[in-house]
């Protein structure tokens, strides 16, 4: 179809896997010595001069393009790979701070590469330096409908009982406590997921929600929070503080809380790089 | 200097981290160094946005949990719309490719067509 495809043959094309970025830590080279790389392609090395190294492997292109052009794609294959890209990062996590690349990130020649992250030394220390010390904690909330209803009923007052009225008069009325019932639970969830984050937020340094969706795996209720918090290391104890005092609150209104992490810290890295005239 | 791995271990109890919660952080985020000519092979926006729509299009994408964040609508409209616009600027570098006369200074595929983030 592409020229590519007709002049390249793509079954032993290597090329330069980019894991993430580290400042030069004599520690850092051990840790990642025990990893198995991504695709099996064994223990990542540290590529660059200076205090500024690429964690990068040796991977064949093959199953990325694959991914990349229409073919089919095995979500096991890609879900593995996944994994392996975080599990290098929490190993280099645990030496200092690290920028995780994005997944998939590829390069032709481990020199090419070296020249960018040269080129690009100003940003990338200003970042690495800016994450130093803090870590990436995620935080989910789930709500049980049930118990949130049975708070909102408490909340919205009796009308008057129907065995006085006539039938009619009754039906009414209780759509309009049904439909009161409906708001005040929006709003309760609303004015309490708002508090959550909030005060999750205070004792990070920096915070950001993503998408919403039914459930996750292993939860009942709805998720009605999906935030990340960069949290500085020393203020760890406070936060998972605030995350227990959330807990004694909000528990008996029907929310639940999921906490993931330490991560890399994905969500505060979105540095792109490079334009399209060099 | 072995520091204990996190001080604050005993605060915080997090839950095992799910293919989930790696695939909705590393996938859209992180670092991304692209468009310096001759450095990336692949084009990473490109192959987020197919193995997204891939996850996206998959029933098991529920089974193994993962419909909370491919299910937010903004998302996978914008992703649908990057898709087409990617696919329509690849065809036109192929038709100009070829209305250039053959040979010498063709650009790598990956630098053929590069879709904006949404």
């Amino acid at each position: 179809m592409s020229d590519a495809d007709q002049t390249e043959s793509p079954s032993d094309e290597r090329a330069v896997y980019l894991y993430g970025i580290a400042p030069h830590d004599a520690g850092l080279e051990a840790a990642l010595a025990s990893q198995k790389g991504i695709e099996d392609s064994g223990p990542p090395r540290l590529l660059g001069s200076g205090d500024l190294k690429a964690i990068v492997g040796m991977v064949s292109l093959d199953a990325f393009r694959r991914i990349e052009s229409e073919g089919d794609v095995d979500l096991a294959w890609v879900g593995t790979r996944v994994q392996e890209h975080e599990a290098v990062l929490q190993a280099a996590l645990d030496m200092g701070p690290v920028l995780p690349a994005r997944f998939g990130a590829l390069y032709r020649s481990e020199g090419e590469l070296a020249e960018a992250l040269e080129r690009h030394r100003p940003e990338l220390t200003v970042e690495i330096d800016r994450l130093r010390g803090k870590k990436e904690w995620g935080v989910q909330v789930f709500c049980d409908d049930e118990a949130l209803r049975a708070r909102a009923e408490e909340s919205v007052a009796d009308g008057p009982g129907e065995g006085t009225l006539g039938a009619g008069t009754a039906y009414l009325l209780r759509k309009r406590a049904e439909r009161s019932v409906e708001e005040r639970m929006a709003a309760l969830q609303e004015t309490w997921g708002r508090e959550c984050q909030e005060r999750l937020a205070s004792m990070a340094e920096d915070s950001t929600t993503g998408g919403l969706g039914a459930t996750a795996p292993g939860q009942s209720g709805r998720m009605i929070l999906n935030a990340s918090y960069l949290v500085d290391d020393d203020r760890l104890d406070g936060f998972g503080e605030a995350l227990r005092s959330l807990e004694a609150t909000f528990e008996p209104m029907g929310f639940r809380f999921r906490l993931t992490g330490p991560w890399p810290p994905h969500s505060f890295a979105f540095v792109r790089l490079g334009s399209l005239q060099s | 200097m072995s520091i204990s791995r996190y001080d604050g271990a005993q605060a915080v109890r997090p839950s095992n981290m799910t293919l989930a919660d790696v695939l909705e952080r590393i996938l859209d985020k992180g670092l991304v160094i692209v468009g310096d000519i001759q450095v990336n092979v692949l084009d990473i926006e490109l192959l987020t946005l197919k193995v997204r729509l891939l996850i996206a299009s998959v029933e098991t994408a529920q089974a193994i949990g993962i419909d909370w964040w491919t299910g937010d609508p903004t998302l996978s409209k914008s992703a649908r719309d990057l898709h087409e616009e990617n696919r329509s600027l690849k065809e036109r570098v192929e038709r100009l490719e070829r209305s250039l006369s053959a040979g010498d200074g063709r650009e790598r595929r990956s630098e053929e067509a590069r879709p904006r983030r949404p």
